[in-house]
């Protein structure tokens, strides 16, 4: 393609999309694989999952949702969750201070604890950014709303975010039953929520961040 | 006629090599034993904490010469333990419904009913994620990215990795990923993987710290240990520099750059008295700091680079007529002298190396340090020699207790079983042990201790790769 042609095309793009500076990518090719059965899958002979620990989980998440890592997660607005504060319960080491040389090899009891923090923490602020400005919208968008609310939970829209926030987290794309799951969640939140759109996008990105298969490997 | 070979012959290695002989008599019997390829079992393979036995040494106690008066001597002990081993093969001491004999072939405790041989079999059809039960391609380059580079790919990048023709094509990729992940600050980078591969090894202090992010009471500058092991663990270096260099190296940030240089402001042992990382102001600060007989240090070294805790009875290769106790410790009463008679000759050649002191001494080889500053300590001490004992090999100086100790089979295990925790997560298993002992081997031989062939040949592994 000659050059003049893709400028004109990439202005275009900017034109249509509203939004200087930024073009809106294709929507993702809603690719949905079929349920595995639970009960034949096969089974892992050594079963030696790995937890991430802090600085892994940090850039997964920040990765996923291209946040910076620093920004995934801060206490008070300015401790780092994963590298500081809850470093240790994360599988962190702590050498200088208080001599913990080597991780403890295992989970703590708060370890749950901390991943749910960072991952709602990454998750709302994502959200809330792209949100705040849709046409510079990174992840939640492409999705039609009204009020608050999805325009229609059950629309291809949803799917392919479901799709996109699968495939950003977990490398992988979807079982069909996740995104039935999802998508019923979406419905059961506007009953129950009073802004059921961005509760639905939080906790979708919450689920699939906070899941096993998303903080072991 | 073959069991006096096999006695004899253990007891002059055992002459050389270790005392009480059990572990030597135990390998000549089982040399296939995985507990004895590289290395011989601890004390801890019989005893909870000699004397005391765990059910295994029991059971074998129960069958060791019996009716002979006790204690028995070395030679009658050694004489005695292949049968009384031969009496037990076919019980199960620990209850754990696997015999004795198939523990020892296995590598399992058989003083342990949680340690087992594990039997695997794949069940179950498909997994749409992984092929549990093989080598995996595309779960070790997640794995790989993770472990070295420090974040997962995208999908975008699963998708063109699988999109290469061949299994071969992904295997050549990985080993481009693999180097250029090692050199990201997440691997190499302060803080790194590799630092934290070094903080049990150099075990620093923050208070004492000296230069960059200095503590309250600044000692010395420890981050010189960081850099100097990094070096040696990368790139196509020799990894027993780690315990034989006589040069240092500078760390500087952003992006990390390590700089081999002849000397530093920061460190104070003379070329010709440099070990490595067991000479530099840290070590001499921390793990010598006032003693005259700087046992922490050589315990510490043997610990780290070589794997063996004295602490834990690993690694006692007992010398004829020691300990000595030249700085009258007391370290010659029974329950002293069976950790003491290794350790005490491995801590001689420390004996000049001074630790805290005033800056004009400081951190450095003194000759005659002992007889200088510590004549009054005890009446012996002056005594001291430097000449040391190190796997029953006599040494004259630090140096060559560096050099017998980085060419050790233990300096090999050591250093893959750092890097086979850092990326598989667990010590081996005993259903690991052929893959581990393998891997080893070539990291000491193929590999001319190379930490970053050693990296290549262990994300090839089963251990690794297998889902």
């Amino acid at each position: 393609m000659r050059p003049e042609r893709l400028l004109a095309l990439s202005s275009l793009a900017v034109a249509l999309s509203g939004c200087p500076g930024r073009i809106i990518e294709p929507p993702v090719p809603p690719i949905v694989v079929d349920t595995p059965d639970a009960g034949s899958l096969a089974r892992s002979a050594r079963g030696n999952l790995r937890f991430k620990g802090p600085e892994r989980l940090q850039a997964d998440f920040a990765a996923a949702l291209e946040l910076q890592p620093s920004d995934v997660c801060t206490e008070l607005g300015q401790y780092q969750c994963a590298t500081f504060v809850h470093n240790v319960a994360l599988g962190g080491v702590d050498p200088y201070g208080p001599g913990l040389y080597e991780s403890s090899g295992i989970t703590a009891v708060t370890t749950p604890l901390v991943i749910d923090r960072l991952a709602w923490s990454a998750c709302t602020k994502r959200v809330d950014l792209d949100l705040l400005a849709p046409g510079l919208a990174q992840v939640f968008r492409g999705v039609p709303m009204s009020n608050g609310k999805l325009t229609n939970p059950e629309g291809q829209e949803v799917s392919n975010l479901i799709v996109d926030l699968t495939r950003r987290a977990l490398t992988r794309d979807p079982y069909a039953n996740e995104v039935t799951r999802y998508v019923k969640l979406a419905k059961d939140l506007e009953a129950t929520s009073a802004q059921p759109a961005r509760a639905w996008m939080q906790s979708v990105c919450f689920a699939i961040l906070s899941s096993a298969e998303s903080v072991f490997y | 006629m073959h069991r006096s070979l096999l006695v004899w012959s253990v007891l002059l290695s055992a002459a050389a090599l270790a005392k009480p002989p059990a572990g030597g008599v135990f390998c000549a019997k089982y040399p296939t034993s995985p507990d004895c390829v590289g290395r011989q079992p601890a004390c801890a393979y019989c005893h909870v904490a000699p004397p005391q036995r765990n059910v295994f040494g029991a059971s074998l106690e129960a069958a060791l010469a019996p009716g002979a008066p006790r204690p028995l001597s070395d030679a009658d002990f050694a004489m005695a333990l292949p049968a009384a081993l031969m009496a037990v093969e076919s019980r199960d001491a620990d209850g754990d419904g696997v015999t004795n004999l198939l523990e020892i072939q296995r590598g399992t405790q058989p003083a342990d009913a949680a340690s087992k041989p594990v039997e695997r079999a794949c069940e179950g059809s498909e997994n749409p994620q992984f092929s549990v039960c093989r080598y995996d391609l595309r779960y070790v380059y997640k794995k790989l990215l993770l472990d070295f580079c420090g974040a997962s790919p995208s999908y975008a990048q699963v998708k063109r990795f699988l999109e290469w023709p061949t299994d071969d094509d992904r295997r050549a990729f990985l080993v481009t990923e693999l180097d250029r992940c090692t050199r990201t600050d997440f691997w190499r980078g302060k803080n790194g993987q590799l630092w934290k591969v070094a903080h049990p090894k150099i075990r620093p202090v923050g208070s004492l710290k000296q230069g960059e992010d200095p503590g309250g009471i600044p000692l010395a500058d420890y981050y010189d240990d960081y850099a100097l092991f990094v070096w040696t663990q990368t790139e196509d270096r020799d990894a027993r520099e780690v315990l034989t260099a006589d040069y240092f190296v500078r760390r500087t940030a952003n992006p990390t750059t390590y700089t081999k240089v002849a000397n530093l402001p920061s460190q104070n042992v003379d070329l010709a008295h440099r070990a490595g990382n067991m000479t530099t102001a840290w070590a001499l600060t921390y793990f010598v700091m006032f003693t005259a007989l700087p046992r922490n240090a050589a315990s510490q070294a043997y610990r780290a680079y070589l794997g063996l805790d004295i602490a834990k009875q690993e690694g006692l290769y007992s010398v004829p007529n020691e300990p000595q106790d030249y700085d009258a410790k007391g370290v010659q009463a029974p329950a002293c002298a069976a950790c003491h008679a290794t350790l005490d000759p491995l801590s001689y050649p420390f004996r000049n190396y001074n630790g805290i002191s005033s800056a004009m001494f400081a951190n450095r080889y003194i000759p005659n340090r002992l007889e200088l500053g510590f004549s009054t300590l005890a009446p012996r001490i002056t005594q001291t020699p430097e000449r040391g004992v190190i796997f029953g090999q006599p040494v004259n100086d630090l140096r060559e207790w560096a050099r017998v100790g980085a060419d050790s089979d233990a300096f090999a295990i050591a250093t893959t079983t750092d890097y086979w925790k850092l990326l598989i997560g667990h010590p081996p298993r005993p259903e690991e042990n052929a893959e581990f002992v393998a891997t080893w081997r070539r990291f000491k031989g193929e590999h001319q201790y190379r930490v970053q062939r050693l990296l290549h040949d262990l994300v090839k592994t089963e251990a690794y790769g297998a889902p």
